[in-house]
Formats: C-alpha cells, sequence, structure tokens
C-alpha cells in the first residue's frame, strides 16, 4: 500500500478501505475507538505534531494560511480556507481533502500513508474527538476592510472641478512675456495656475520658454511620434508666434502621424501583439484589426468613454449600422490580447487565469488598480476585498474567451464574424457548394475504383508494400489509381538514403523466378531506384527507373533469380541518392521455370483495366477541377478576435476560489463592481448577459472617481514625461500621491464636461507655457526640488522606439507612410514551428512602413525596437522603462538596418548640397531638427579634417548622429 | 589618418578627463541597492542551467527501477493523473543500469560518461512540478511560474548579485530555445531590462557563439572613430543640458560597449583552449560539437565572472515515440560535454564555487506511449546537481516503484529554486520587487530551502 500515490484508482481505495476496517475491527476493537481519547492521541496527535505543527501552530514563525491545527478550536474555526474540519463528515472537511492531495498538497514534503489518512477520516467521521485546550492566545485574525473608510482615500473621493489658483506673480508673467519675445502673448493657462502656485509657495523660479527648434521638435514629435519636416522648421523659424504655435498644433491634431501615435500609446495599455507567446505560439491573425480601429478612433476624434464601452462590450452593444458592428466587435479584441498557456490542460485553471488576466489589464488600465491582488486573498493595501474580485470574475467567466482547441489539448479563441455584404456571403456559400460537390464526386469515384481493384489479380506471388518492413517515413498514398491492392508507400522525394523497405518471403517450390515491382510509373519518379536481391547466390544490386512501366502500366521487371524453398528471398528497396519520388505499391514473384503452374496462372482481365483507367481519368479530372477551385476562393469572411457572451443557461456568478485555487470554491458573489469605488450597491441587479454591459457603464459613468483621473493622468504623462501621479497604473495605497490634485481633478472634471475628447485635452497642455519650458538644469531649483515634481522644467524624455526608428527612415527618405493591414496573412496556426528546427525569422523588420504597422510577434520583437525599451507586449506598460545599456549602444551602432539608413542618409545629404557647411546644416536638421552651431560646426570640421568628400566619413558621421543621445532624446 | 581622441576632444573644447564618465560596474550599480546581499553565507559564485529540454526520461538515467523490469507489459496498478494520452501499460526501458562510482548510485547505460562523475553528483530522485505541457512546465523552471509572465531565475540572479566581471553581462543564455515560451524563459520580465540573458545561438545550435551586435564589418580605427564622435556628440549634448541622468547613463553605456567589445572576444574564444581541452567536450566531433562548445564556453563565461550560465540542449528530449532512438542521439549530443565540464571545472578550482544543475522540464511517465514512446511526466522525476554547497555521491528522495510519482522527500520546483538561491547567499523570501502593488519572488509563496542535500 505504501507505493500507492497521489491518485488512486477508486476500486482499489475501496478495497483497501474494506481490509484495513476489517483489520482495524479486529485489533484494535476493545482500546481505540475511533470516537476515543485513545485514538486522537495515539493516532492523530503524533501525525499532527510531526508533520502539521511547523506551520500551523501558535508557535509557528510563519503561520500558513492562517490556520492553526494545535489546538481543537484552531482546528474548527480553520484558515483561509474555512474550518479544517467538519465533526462527522470527512468529505466536507478541507484537512481530508489537503492531505489526499485534492485540494492543497499538504503536507508539502510528501503524501502521508494511506492509513494515517484513513485515521483520520475515521477520527472525523466519529466526531472529531478533540481534548486538546484552547492555545493561551488565538492570533488575531485580519479585520475586515472596511469600505467606507477606505473611500476617504483621495483617489476614491469624488472629482471635484477645483478653483484655478489666481496668486501668480507679476514676475513669472514677465519672464514668461520675456522668453517668448513679444511681450504679454503665450497667456498663462489655468494649467499653468496651478503649477504656478505651488512653484511659488516652493519659492522655485521655473525656466524660461525652450528655444523655439526645441520646442517645435518636442510638439511633432509628442504629437505625432515623428520629426518636423525642414519646411516646418523653417516657417516656424521664420514666425515663432503664439498664433503660429496654435495653427501647428490644431494641424498636427488634425494628422494621421497623430492618430497612428497615439494609437500606439493604447497599444501599450491593451498588451498588444500579433501572436500568442508563451507556450504555444498562435497566430493572432485579426489583432491588426484592433490596431486599425485604434487610429481610425483618434483620426476621427471618437470620445474615450465611447471607446471604453466598445471595449469591454462592443459584441453587446446595439448598433444601427454595419460600420458600427464592425468597429464594436473588433474594439472588443482588446480584451482577447492577453498571453495565454493555450496548452494548459486543465481546462478550468486555464479559464480562471483568462479571466485573471482580463481583470487585471481592466484593473490597471481603466482604474489603476492592481485589482490580481485579490485573487488570492483580500488586497493587502486598498479597500478591495476577495468578493469584488469574484464579482468581475463572474462577469469575465460568463464571457467566453477561449473557444475550441486548434490541436489536441491546445485551446484556440473565439473568433466572430463581421459584417459583410450579400454578395460575399453568397460567393462563400456558393464555393463552399461546389467544393463540396467536387470532394463527393472524388469520393464516390474512390469506392468505384476500389470496388474494382479487388476485382484485379494479379498472377503469381504478390506482396503488398503493407508487408515490408519499413525504415523512415514512408508515404501512404492513393493519389494515382493504378495500383495493388489498397494504394502504395513512396519516399516524399526526401530523406534521401534513410528509407528503405524490404520484402522477405520463402518461396512455395525451389525454382527461378522473375521478379517484378509495381510502382506507378510518371516523370518525377527516380530513374535509378536500388533495388538489393538476396537469391541462392547471394545478394545481387541493381537499378530501376521508375519513370516508365514496362508491364501492365506498372509493373517493371527486375530479372531472373534463383531461389531454394528453404531459404528467405529478401528485396530491399531503398532510396538512397535517387533523382525523384520512389515509389513501392508490391512485389511479384513469377516462377518462370517450365511448369505447369505457369499455364494455371490467371490472366488480368483486360476490360477490367479499362475500366480502371476509364475511373482514373475521370478521377483526375475532377482533381484538377478541385484543386483550382481551391486556388481561387473569395476573400475569407473577415473575423474579430472577439469575446461573447456565453449561453444563458451558462451564465452565473462566480464563487470566492479560496487561495486562489480551482478546487477551493467558498461563497458565490454576485456580479458587480468595486464596492469603493461605488455611489450605492456595487452589484448588478439582474443582470443582462454576462454583466459587461453593466461594466462598461459602470467605468464610463461621470460619477466613476477613477476612470477619467487615470486616462488624463496618462496623457499628462505621455506630454510632460511623468504622471501627476507618477505611478500611472496604481491609483491605490501603494501608488505615489498626486503631486498637483487640484489640477488632475481640474483636468478631469474638463474632460468629462468636454465629453472625455483626446484633443482638446492634449490641446489644453500643449499650449501652456509649463510644456513649453526649457529641459535645462538649473542647480537653485533644483536643490530645492531634485525630481522635478512641481514642474520648474521639463522632463527631459527618451522617445519611443517607434519614433526614433521612424525619425531614422524619415531622415533616409524611406519611410512609407501607407498603413500596413493583414500583417500575418499567410502564417499558420503558429507563427513559427514549435520545435527546436525552427530557425525562421518572423517580421522582417527591413519594412519601411512606420513601426506601429510592423507584426509584433511575441518571442520575436527585434532587437532594435527591444533594444530602445519598446512595451514587453507580454505586459500591460503605462511607462515604457528607460535603460542604458551596452547592448543598446551596440545595436544602435552595429544594426544593419541602421547602418543602411545612415549609409541613405548620408547619401542623400551629399547629392542635395556640394558645399560642407551646406551639408552640415541638412544634416543636423535631418537628424536633430535644428541648426548647427559653431560648436557643432567646429566638431564636425575636426572630424572630417580634411576629408570632407569622403562618403565613408559622411556615412560616419550620420550613423554618429543615430548613435548619439540628441537624437533619442526630447529636449 | 584616425581620428585621436585626443584631437577631437580638444576641438570640441572638453578636456580629456570630463570624457571618462566613472564607470563602476554597470551591472552592479544597477542591481537593486535595496537589496543587502548576502542574506546567508554564499556557497556558491554562479550557477551553470544544463537545460535538457524536451524532458529526459528519469526512469532510463538516474532512477533505476527494478519493478518496471518485472511488471514491463503489466498495466499501472494505480490511475493515471488526469490528462494523459499515455495507455496505463508498463513499459521497461532498454538500458542496463549499474551501480556506479564509490557511492554505488545506480545510472543507467545511456548516460556512461555523467556516470563516470556520479560521485561528485547530488541526485534529486523526488522532483515535482505542475504543468503537462512543455509551456507550463519550462516556463516553472526556468521563470517559476506555470502559467504567468514572470522574470527567470538568471535574471533574478542578475539583479540580486549583480555581475562578477565589469565588462560583462551577470546573466548568459547559450543556444536557447524560441520556443514554449523563447525569451520569457531568459528574460527580466518586470525587472530592469538589463537581468535579461545576453543570448548565444539558439535552439540548441551554438552559432558563431557571438555576442549579437558586438562585431562590426568596419575596421578597426573608423569604428573606434565612430564611438569617438558619438561620445564627443553626448557629451556636447550634456554640456548643454546641465547634469542629465539619462545622458551621462547613455555615455556611460557607449564606454561599456566599448569595453564589452574588448573584453567578450577574449573570453569567447574557445580558440585560446588547448587541443586537449577542445577534445574533451568533444569539440570536433559531429555529435558532439555543438554543445561541448555551449559547455567549454559556459566553463570560460563561469570563469570570468558571469553568474547565470544556461546551455540548453534545444527541445530534443520530447521522445512520445522511438523512444530508443531519440534517447541515445541526445545522449550522444551532450553526455559527453556535461562530464566534460564538471572534470575541467573540478581541474581548475571552479568546482566548489560553481553549481551545475542538469536536467528538464518534467521527466517521462513509466508507462508507453504509442508503441515505444514515454509522455511527460511532471508529477515526478529527477535533476542533478554537482559541485559547492552540495552532498556528493549523494541521492535524495523518492519516486513510486514505478517512478511515477515523487513520493518521499518531495522536491518542488520552487524548492529547488530556493536552494540555489541560499547557495548564492540568497533568501529567496527575502528577494522581492515591487511590481503592480506588491512585492514579487521567484518562489511565488512558496519554497523550501533543501537542507538535507546541502554540505
Amino acid at each position: 500500500m505504501a507505493t500507492v500515490p497521489t491518485s488512486i484508482n477508486g476500486r482499489v481505495i475501496l478495497f483497501a478501505g474494506f481490509v484495513f476496517q476489517l483489520a482495524f475491527l479486529s485489533l484494535t476493537a476493545c482500546s481505540q475507538e475511533p470516537g476515543s481519547v485513545d485514538f486522537f492521541e495515539s493516532r492523530i496527535r503524533p501525525v499532527l505534531v510531526e508533520h502539521c505543527y511547523e506551520c500551523h501552530s501558535s508557535s509557528s514563525d510563519d503561520l500558513g494560511g492562517s490556520l492553526l491545527l494545535d489546538s481543537s478550536g484552531g482546528m474548527m474555526s480553520g484558515g483561509d480556507s474555512g474550518p479544517a474540519i467538519v465533526q462527522g463528515d470527512p468529505k466536507a472537511s478541507v484537512l481530508i481533502s489537503a492531505i489526499r492531495y485534492e485540494s492543497t498538497e499538504m503536507p508539502p514534503q510528501g503524501r502521508l500513508p494511506a492509513q494515517v489518512i484513513a485515521d483520520f477520516e475515521q477520527w472525523i467521521s466519529a466526531g472529531a474527538i478533540d481534548p486538546r485546550e484552547q492555545p493561551l492566545a488565538i492570533p488575531q485574525s485580519k479585520p475586515a476592510i472596511d469600505i467606507e473608510a477606505g473611500k476617504q482615500f483621495w483617489a476614491f473621493r469624488p472629482i471635484e472641478a477645483p478653483a484655478i489658483p489666481i496668486a501668480i506673480t507679476s514676475k513669472q508673467k514677465m519672464l514668461a512675456a520675456s522668453a517668448s519675445g513679444e511681450p504679454n502673448r503665450f497667456r498663462s493657462s489655468p494649467i499653468d495656475c496651478f503649477l504656478d502656485e505651488k512653484l511659488e509657495q516652493a519659492k522655485i523660479d521655473a525656466n524660461q520658454l525652450a528655444s523655439p527648434e526645441v520646442r517645435l521638435r518636442r510638439l511633432c514629435f509628442d504629437l505625432t511620434g515623428l520629426p518636423p519636416s525642414i519646411e516646418l522648421q523653417k516657417a516656424w523659424q521664420h514666425d515663432p508666434s503664439p498664433q503660429h504655435w496654435n495653427q501647428i498644433v490644431d494641424r498636427l491634431l488634425s494628422s494621421t502621424g497623430f492618430a497612428e501615435h497615439w494609437a500606439r500609446h493604447w497599444m501599450d495599455l491593451a498588451r498588444y501583439a500579433d501572436s500568442n507567446g508563451a507556450d504555444f505560439n498562435a497566430t493572432h491573425h485579426d489583432a491588426w484589426r484592433y490596431r486599425d480601429y485604434l487610429v481610425r478612433s483618434f483620426a476621427d476624434g471618437r470620445s474615450i468613454d465611447e471607446m471604453i464601452q466598445q471595449q469591454i462590450a462592443g459584441d453587446l452593444l446595439p448598433t444601427s449600422s454595419d460600420s458600427q458592428r464592425w468597429d464594436n466587435l473588433v474594439a472588443t479584441t482588446f480584451l482577447m490580447l492577453g498571453t495565454k498557456m493555450l496548452s494548459e490542460r486543465d481546462k478550468v485553471k486555464l479559464e480562471m487565469d483568462v479571466v485573471d488576466e482580463q481583470i487585471d489589464t481592466v484593473g490597471r488600465a481603466f482604474l489603476g488598480l492592481t485589482l490580481g491582488c485579490a485573487r488570492c486573498h483580500d488586497h493587502k493595501f486598498d479597500p478591495v476585498p476577495m468578493r469584488d474580485y469574484y464579482a468581475l470574475a463572474g462577469i469575465f467567466r460568463s464571457t467566453q474567451t477561449l473557444n475550441g482547441e486548434s490541436q489536441q489539448y491546445v485551446s484556440t479563441w473565439n473568433k466572430t464574424p463581421l459584417p459583410t455584404s450579400e454578395k460575399h456571403k453568397k460567393a462563400l456559400a456558393d464555393h463552399k457548394q461546389q467544393q463540396k460537390s467536387l470532394e463527393d464526386s472524388v469520393k464516390r469515384l474512390d469506392k468505384e475504383l476500389s470496388a474494382l481493384k479487388e476485382r484485379t489479380t494479379h498472377p503469381g506471388i504478390v506482396i503488398d508494400d503493407e508487408e515490408g518492413k519499413k525504415t523512415g517515413l514512408w508515404k501512404a498514398s492513393t493519389l494515382f489509381h493504378t495500383f495493388v491492392s489498397k494504394g502504395y508507400v513512396h519516399d516524399n522525394n526526401a530523406d534521401k538514403g534513410k528509407l528503405s523497405i524490404q520484402f522477405s518471403v520463402r518461396l512455395p517450390k525451389s525454382g527461378r523466378y522473375e521478379i517484378r515491382l509495381a510502382g506507378s510509373p510518371g516523370s518525377n519518379r527516380a530513374s535509378q531506384v536500388p533495388v538489393a536481391i538476396k537469391d541462392a547466390n547471394g545478394v545481387h544490386d541493381l537499378f530501376i527507373n521508375q519513370r516508365t512501366a514496362a508491364i501492365d502500366e506498372i509493373w517493371n521487371s527486375l530479372g531472373e533469380f534463383q531461389f531454394n524453398a528453404d531459404q528467405e528471398a529478401i528485396v530491399t528497396i531503398r532510396n538512397a541518392n535517387t533523382d525523384g519520388y520512389v515509389i513501392v505499391d508490391a512485389i511479384q514473384f513469377l516462377q518462370v521455370d517450365a511448369t505447369s503452374e505457369s499455364a494455371d496462372k490467371p490472366k488480368p482481365d483486360p476490360r477490367i483495366a479499362q475500366a480502371v483507367k476509364q475511373k482514373s481519368n475521370e478521377r483526375e479530372q475532377v482533381q484538377a477541377k478541385l484543386a483550382e477551385l481551391k486556388k481561387n476562393p473569395p476573400e475569407p469572411l473577415p473575423l474579430a478576435m472577439a469575446p461573447r457572451d456565453r449561453s444563458s443557461d451558462t451564465i452565473a456568478d462566480c464563487p470566492i476560489h479560496i487561495r486562489g485555487e480551482t478546487a477551493n470554491l467558498g461563497d458565490v458573489v454576485h456580479r458587480g463592481f468595486l464596492q469603493v469605488c461605488s455611489g450605492g450597491t456595487a452589484t448588478i441587479a439582474s443582470p443582462q448577459g454576462s454583466g459587461r454591459l453593466e461594466l462598461a457603464d459602470w467605468l464610463t459613468d461621470p460619477d466613476n472617481p477613477l476612470v477619467s483621473r487615470v486616462f488624463v493622468n496618462r496623457v499628462w504623462m505621455h506630454l510632460m514625461g511623468e504622471g501627476i501621479v507618477r505611478t500611472v497604473d496604481n491609483f491605490g495605497v501603494q501608488g505615489e500621491r498626486p503631486s498637483h490634485p487640484e489640477l488632475l481633478d481640474f483636468l478631469a472634471s474638463d474632460f468629462l464636461r468636454g465629453g472625455w475628447q483626446l484633443k482638446p485635452l492634449i490641446r489644453r497642455i500643449v499650449t501652456t507655457q509649463a510644456y513649453q519650458r526649457s529641459s535645462s538644469m538649473n542647480s537653485i531649483s533644483s536643490e530645492i526640488d531634485p525630481e522635478n515634481r512641481l514642474l520648474w522644467r521639463v522632463h527631459r524624455r527618451r522617445l519611443p522606439a517607434e519614433a526614433i526608428r521612424d525619425a531614422m527612415l524619415v531622415a533616409a527618405n524611406q519611410l512609407d507612410r501607407n498603413p500596413r493591414y493583414e500583417p500575418m496573412k499567410g502564417m499558420g496556426t503558429l507563427v513559427s514551428n514549435n520545435n527546436s528546427d525552427s530557425n525562421s525569422e518572423i517580421g522582417s523588420f527591413s519594412q519601411s512602413c512606420r513601426t506601429l504597422y510592423m507584426p509584433v510577434v511575441r518571442g520575436y520583437v527585434p532587437a532594435l525596437v527591444t533594444a530602445l525599451d519598446s512595451a514587453d507586449p507580454d505586459l500591460l506598460v503605462g511607462k515604457r522603462p528607460t535603460t542604458n545599456v551596452p547592448g543598446q549602444a551596440l545595436v544602435l551602432i552595429n544594426s544593419p538596418e541602421i547602418k543602411q539608413w545612415s549609409e541613405s542618409t548620408a547619401k542623400r545629404i551629399c547629392s542635395n548640397h556640394s558645399d560642407f557647411s551646406a551639408r552640415i546644416e541638412e544634416a543636423y536638421r535631418c537628424c536633430f531638427q535644428r541648426m548647427p552651431t559653431a560648436k557643432d560646426r567646429e566638431l564636425a570640421t575636426a572630424f572630417f579634417a580634411g576629408h570632407e568628400t569622403s562618403t565613408s566619413r559622411w556615412h560616419a558621421f550620420i550613423a554618429a548622429m543615430f548613435a548619439s543621445t540628441e537624437f533619442r532624446l526630447l529636449d | 589618418m584616425t581620428f585621436s581622441r585626443r584631437r577631437f576632444n580638444t576641438a570640441a573644447g572638453i578636456g580629456l578627463g570630463s570624457l571618462v564618465v566613472s564607470a563602476p560596474s554597470l551591472v552592479s550599480r544597477c542591481s537593486a541597492a535595496a537589496i543587502q546581499v548576502p542574506h546567508v553565507t554564499p556557497r556558491i559564485k554562479r550557477v551553470i542551467f544544463l537545460f535538457m529540454h524536451g524532458g529526459p526520461s528519469h526512469i532510463d538515467t538516474f532512477d533505476y527501477k527494478p519493478m518496471l523490469a518485472k511488471q514491463d507489459g503489466k498495466p499501472l496498478p494505480f490511475a493515471l493523473p488526469p490528462n494523459i494520452d499515455a495507455v496505463p501499460t508498463l513499459m521497461n526501458g532498454p538500458w542496463k543500469f549499474k551501480k556506479r562510482g564509490e557511492s554505488g548510485l545506480w545510472v543507467s547505460d545511456l548516460l556512461p560518461h555523467m556516470a563516470s562523475e556520479i560521485d561528485s553528483m547530488c541526485v534529486i530522485r523526488s522532483m515535482h512540478t505542475k504543468g503537462q505541457s512543455h509551456g507550463q512546465a519550462v516556463g516553472m523552471v526556468n521563470t517559476g511560474s506555470d502559467n504567468l509572465v514572470r522574470p527567470s531565475v538568471g535574471a533574478w540572479i542578475s539583479y540580486a548579485l549583480g555581475s562578477g566581471h565589469p565588462d560583462l553581462p551577470a546573466h548568459v543564455a547559450i543556444s536557447p530555445a524560441t520556443a514554449h515560451g523563447g525569451p520569457r524563459n531568459y528574460g527580466a520580465a518586470f525587472l530592469p531590462a538589463m537581468h535579461q540573458a545576453t543570448v548565444i545561438g539558439r535552439n540548441g545550435r551554438f552559432g558563431d557563439g557571438k555576442i549579437p551586435f558586438l562585431d562590426s564589418s568596419e575596421d578597426e580605427p573608423s569604428l573606434r572613430d565612430r564611438f569617438d564622435l558619438i561620445q564627443a556628440m553626448n557629451q556636447r549634448h550634456l554640456a548643454r543640458s546641465g547634469s542629465d541622468r539619462e545622458i551621462e547613463g547613455a555615455i556611460e553605456a557607449v564606454d561599456l560597449a566599448s569595453r564589452m567589445r574588448n573584453a567578450a572576444p577574449e573570453v569567447m574564444n574557445l580558440n585560446n583552449e588547448s587541443a586537449a581541452t577542445l577534445r574533451d567536450y568533444g569539440i570536433g566531433e559531429k555529435t558532439t560539437d555543438s554543445y561541448g562548445r555551449g559547455c567549454l564556453l559556459a566553463r570560460r563565461l563561469a570563469e570570468a565572472g558571469v553568474r547565470f550560465i544556461s546551455v540548453s540542449s534545444g527541445q530534443v528530449w520530447d521522445q512520445h515515440g522511438n523512444l530508443e532512438d531519440g534517447h541515445n542521439k541526445n545522449a550522444a549530443a551532450t553526455d559527453l560535454p556535461v562530464a566534460a565540464l564538471i572534470r575541467d571545472l573540478k581541474r581548475r578550482g571552479l568546482w566548489d564555487e560553481t553549481l551545475v544543475v542538469w536536467g528538464g522540464e518534467f521527466g517521462r511517465t513509466p508507462v508507453v506511449q504509442g508503441k515505444n514512446g514515454r509522455d511527460h511526466n511532471p508529477q515526478g522525476f529527477t535533476m542533478v546537481l554537482s559541485g559547492g554547497g552540495v552532498k556528493s555521491g549523494f541521492a535524495y528522495g523518492e519516486t513510486d516503484d514505478f517512478g511515477y510519482y515523487a513520493r518521499t522527500d518531495r522536491v518542488h520546483m520552487h524548492d529547488l529554486h530556493a536552494t540555489l538561491l541560499h547557495l548564492l547567499g540568497i533568501d529567496h523570501t527575502r528577494l522581492t520587487y515591487p511590481y503592480a502593488g506588491r512585492d514579487f519572488r521567484l518562489t511565488d509563496v512558496a519554497g523550501r530551502v533543501v537542507e538535507e542535500i546541502l554540505v
């Protein structure tokens, strides 16, 4: 019994239990009744002391699962998983399922012997008699989360539009005005008033406006991710007025570049990828539609609340047009993009992992809360109890994300057809019908042919390919219909030298035999197939040509050989060094000695052969038609990677999963939201479907204190370098507090009032003085506010990887501004073979489109962008990290793409200008979007040092500019 | 004519002194100041993980089960775990087991070279993990998580200890697989990106054995010029901006890249080894060349101070069918190099301060799959340690009579990770990183240092 491991066959248990009980009764009936104290003392307590007390007693250093097993009270009141035992009911006792390794696995060092487990079951059945006293001090269980107290935390308080401070010193006004060069032209905006108030309180003088060149570069990259054109640089240099600034802002906001750049910001939150990554890197064929949706939405100025609603519940929203329905469906791809362990065989667990990923993403992206923490226990810091998590889990578990399997054990996701024209639908239906009818014909012909085959007889001794001993991977086929028996095998014209097939036969009589090999002939067959024949005289090697067949359309003679009846006749066919397909259908032994038998040879019926030929021809024609039809299918139905509600009988509230375990369920929680940011009840009274519609409404309710604050803070971060709350994905207790809470509320309430519009929000920010300040260091201000929390200067910041690459393409004059659609078209289920032989490069990076249109294949993100800190597509990235590692420098210096772009840039500049000084100017305009200074020119002169016309020097010069800090930083 | 740094700096109006930004080891500087290591006395300085991707069969290598031979062809006398394709019919493997070395531990004929080093090995025969599929199990062994995106073991070690070489990274992955999570298995996840592995080769193939982007086709003087020009431009940028951490960091990174260009080729050049050493590792022999190069490079990197080096076999050990052919082939490719690595480390006095870990993401079932294969078995399998801090010629833990389930002294993957960190001087409960609202650990909320195997 001791060898019986974790899972026990049911029958074995019954049997073992029975034997054990008998033994038990006979041995211990008098002294150790399961309901006796003796039983506890001799069989239960020693086990508890030895195996459990280390982690589950009042003297444990680190009490496991808040569970005490050193007192009867501790066992009854239990820990995180509820009471450890239920008197009289071992099945309901968590302790039993744990020691049976059915829920948690306790003790972790190894499963207890079956006898011991049986002891525990009996002891509980008999009432769990336990003479131990209460320990002196029972550790306090954690107090429940106080939601009402939690609501006092700043982030959960209602948003209130604050009064705009007016205390701004005339001195600062003067400074601002004089920096602009034209008094009082750049007015202080409300945002400036909020910022200036704090600067004044801290007695910090803010920096002056940055130079016009610096400001224009900043604005263009921030709004579009692209550098200002040389024409715009010149026009702005000519007229750096506030009016002109505002015009440029408006022009940039209505450009395609703006929509693309801000779509990419959103993609960071959506953990956008064109493949699943993880264990099974399945292709996301339709994810690009979501990217396309984002670009169009930002271009069209779709309101952010509508975008959130579409992305949470688009499939459930009412629609009045096909185009609206299209967008609604595609938007929900947001919920689908997380990386999933598709090959997880425990599908219940997989489903809960997917739900968790969705809750975590929605929580951090829109609410700035780390809800994932509440999967296994109440949130340790924020007022989010486990029941809130499972209220949301009920919504997402009632939503179907995964649907079906792409191969055994490997899940795939739901795909929803998108609206398409009636004509398109009809074309698809017709095509399907035609294909089916042709396939039916093939099947019918196959049947008729095999019936004919059975009537075909071959003389002599015929051994079919099925009886040969095969080495290597022979492929069975019935494609060509002139074969013996049920088909034939071929070597697929591959693995040359590795395949062989051997026929051994004991012939009935000694004598001389002709041997023939069958194989349908053809021009792609091998002309020199090596065959070895072992007869009475030894081994004979010969070659045959399978491109033709001399006898009855399929047979070739191998010659005559002498065989003895007491020896095996062995024929071996190999594919070594062959120049085409090697076909093996059957071999035939025909005795050639003059005997009576040869006269009895049944002759093949010529009529049957004729019929076979006819049917085969017919079949070939149908096959050709089918192939032609398959080659020209109508466009496939457009599909969205979209979730859908489960059927109404499977939609359900979710029970609490104690410690996050799928096998350890607690109370069922009504579907709903977070109590701490809900005015009234957080429960959905009567959900329509999964509850996603209600969730979408709750998120975009103007009274939700988090969503608009979190969103405007993200926009602020993209434009100002840091958020007002610097932990942009965490507005909880562990997050940072806002540096300017009133400003944050001013922006949020203004945003809500204006109908959740992004462009006006951006316009408001980039027309401030604060946005246009210089980023230069000032030692006095820095002394007071070293982290620049009060924004006395602009944060110098890294351009996103995409903008750096795009800017290089612009400089090289190679940027193709056309979008890319269907980047994964033609890819199979997997982006690459999931094995060690896969050596293919995916997502060629030499394409000249904007980087946002390059496929994001998890596991294959090109070194060039990862080195420049592009968003890790496995994770939600609110704020990209900025690293400075040697790998980054090496990529910038040695990557072949960058070499090529710098070379073209250098060539272009050299062909545009012959004058050295003009070339330097254009190089600076192109790469740094500014004019070179005298010092820059000195540097260049020193570098060229008499080689001003050397192409390689120019290439090196541009390459250095590409790799320099100024290229990739926004001053 | 080369463009001298001196002339250039003069032209840029910058003194020589300011160009050389003081650059302590980038890695040590960036490893979190918050971590005070060591927590306990370190027994080793580094780990070499010989990853037998695909899952070698424990019952055909280190976990001898005489009952399996006796019951060959009979039904498994207990239930299979869920979601298994194998039929519950026991299958004995084709390899003979023998007692080896002074320790008398059983090792099969499949790995004759490793068998000859058994007295310097600590065999854990009671490993168990979750995840019936490769994806989960590979994630578990490499990152401690079978479902979520988490930093890899090497990244955690890099984060905790930094590199032992000023100009080389702390974490190197040799020939890692692109499947089953690919880069995630040597990635940094939410730890700073610098802790992800520097990759050499891929998918079990050593390739050219070079660090990507380190070599340039350009001639040395003009490349040197370009490095200098970049730094001069960066210095100009810094001068105009006033002090700026980002620019200073970038200048330092270019400097480090330049030093790495000088340091790495020397360390990575296997031609610096004697012909005898190359032969020991099987370099030059077709079957062993690739893994032999990987193991030898691992030793050179270990010697130079790299903290965590993985050498992946490629996903080759997954014999659902043709167990005998497949395992023979894989053993032929890896057995000799692994044994050579252990011997070489000993010869150079590095063995005591290095831990070699050999194993797959799981073992294989004692029951047959198809005609002659074995399915995945995370329920019980073997991993082998060799090096400082652990007992030698020692076996720990047991599976059941057939090798299906880890039965006594079970060691979870979290326990193994906790033990590795412990040997490196790190308390696995104290090596944490804050992300998404909480502190994360390599061992999640589990893990026990397996004291019983420590010296």
